[in-house]
């Protein structure tokens, strides 16, 4: 995950995050995919309420809207989609 | 003690493109017959409050069915011998509905369908006008590409999860999540491969742009649109509108799925517009209909949950 300026690395496993970092190094291999947006419109995302077209990440990638990027390998993307939205929406609980 | 809700189901076969479908269908109240449209992928439950709602049922005889491969309708008999995958087309699904009113003997109903069941008032206003007294499209456009994608049919990615995941975030946040969980629950129960299918009307076979200025006009069209619905935003909607004739658009403050994910709301924005089909068709509301245009809500209550119509609800009286 990132925005513009600054990537943070989650690493998942088992269904548990194992660690949150700041930035890449050269031992975080293997990312699968990633999802890149302004900082601005992260901080709409996790409001408890947040905006229209700021309440999913589908929302936000909207060609209308542009606000995020999803690249990378798009299989593990997909098949972890319910427990990748789930895990967005836990920062709108902190 | 035992709580039933007033709906009745029933199966009725349905004749269209020279096959047989086993259709369900659920229904409640008298009066003007108003036939809802469920969305892709889905059935007849997203309006199991509206079919419950006394203050509907008392002046709208409200029926849901489902199209064939939803819900409890079966797909046609040789449906293991289709070398295609399932694709709705804009064609089927305007003769279905039409063969449907039919079988069922209604008279002009009112048609309310949402999402791809809004898209296509569109196409049933262009060629069937005269089967129907007024189109009630929910969450509706000309032209709503980009949906008819391969990760929501893929031998390995969940269908059911990724399906009802996808279109989560189409709900508003603020909508109950005892409901948006529950349209969750519709969506992951849909058969491998419907809700693709569908999409394959409501991206590619559906394109009115240059179709909705052709429409006559003489049957109204209202459009209601949520504004947190990023799939046919308030935009897309507010430019479909313009361009059809004896039309109104209505955005008020909710999701793709209103009469599911949050009844309460669609109660409030679908009232008015109940109200003026009324007034239009006084000869057909239901014997219990006398207080058109008197009171509105007279009780509060954030939530209208069917099984207890009685306790402490809302109350608007048409």
């Amino acid at each position: 995950m990132g925005n513009y300026d600054t990537e943070y690395l989650v690493d998942v496993r088992g269904g548990k995050i194992q660690k949150i970092a700041q930035g890449l190094t050269p031992n975080d291999m293997g990312v699968e995919f990633w999802l890149k947006a302004p900082s601005s419109a992260w901080s709409k995302f996790a409001q408890e309420i947040p905006p229209p077209m700021f309440n999913d990440i589908w929302a936000m990638a909207h060609p209308l809207h542009k606000q995020l990027i999803i690249e990378g390998n798009s299989l593990p993307f997909w098949q972890n989609l319910r427990a990748l939205t789930r895990m967005l929406s836990l920062m709108r609980q902190v | 003690m035992n709580t039933h809700d007033p709906i009745v189901g029933r199966y009725v076969y349905v004749q269209c493109e020279g096959k047989t479908y086993r259709t369900y269908y659920e229904e409640h109240g008298e009066g003007i017959p108003m036939v809802c449209l469920h969305t892709a992928g889905t059935d007849g439950r997203q309006y199991r409050h509206q079919l419950c709602d006394p203050d509907i049922s008392l002046n709208f005889r409200v029926i849901a069915f489902d199209m064939p491969w939803h819900g409890k309708s079966i797909p046609p008999a040789d449906f293991h011998l289709m070398e295609d995958e399932y694709k709705l087309t804009t064609k089927f699904y305007c003769e279905f509905i039409v063969a449907f009113c039919r079988a069922l003997e209604l008279r002009k109903p009112v048609l309310m369908g949402q999402s791809m069941g809004g898209n296509i008032c569109l196409a049933l206003a262009l060629r069937y006008e005269s089967e129907f007294s007024a189109f009630i499209a929910l969450e509706a456009c000309d032209y709503s590409p980009g949906w008819w994608i391969d990760p929501l049919h893929h031998p390995h990615i969940h269908g059911g999860e990724v399906v009802a995941t996808s279109v989560f975030g189409l709900m508003a946040t603020q909508s109950p999540d005892d409901y948006r969980w529950e349209t969750w629950w519709y969506y992951a129960q849909g058969g491998p491969g419907i809700f693709k299918g569908d999409l394959y009307f409501y991206s590619v076979d559906s394109d009115f742009r240059d179709q909705c200025q052709k429409i006559s006009g003489k049957v109204p069209i209202y459009f209601l649109t949520g504004e947190y619905d990023f799939a046919c935003t308030p935009e897309m909607t507010q430019r479909t509108a313009e361009k059809v004739k004896n039309s109104e658009c209505i955005i008020f403050g909710g999701g793709h799925f209103p009469t599911s994910e949050d009844p309460a709301k669609f109660k409030e924005v679908i009232t008015p517009v109940l109200k003026k089909i009324l007034s239009a068709d006084p000869e057909r509301r239901g014997q219990g209909g006398n207080a058109l245009g008197g009171r509105s809500i007279s009780e509060s209550r954030s939530s209208s949950r069917s099984e207890r119509p009685n306790d402490g609800r809302k109350v608007i009286e048409f």
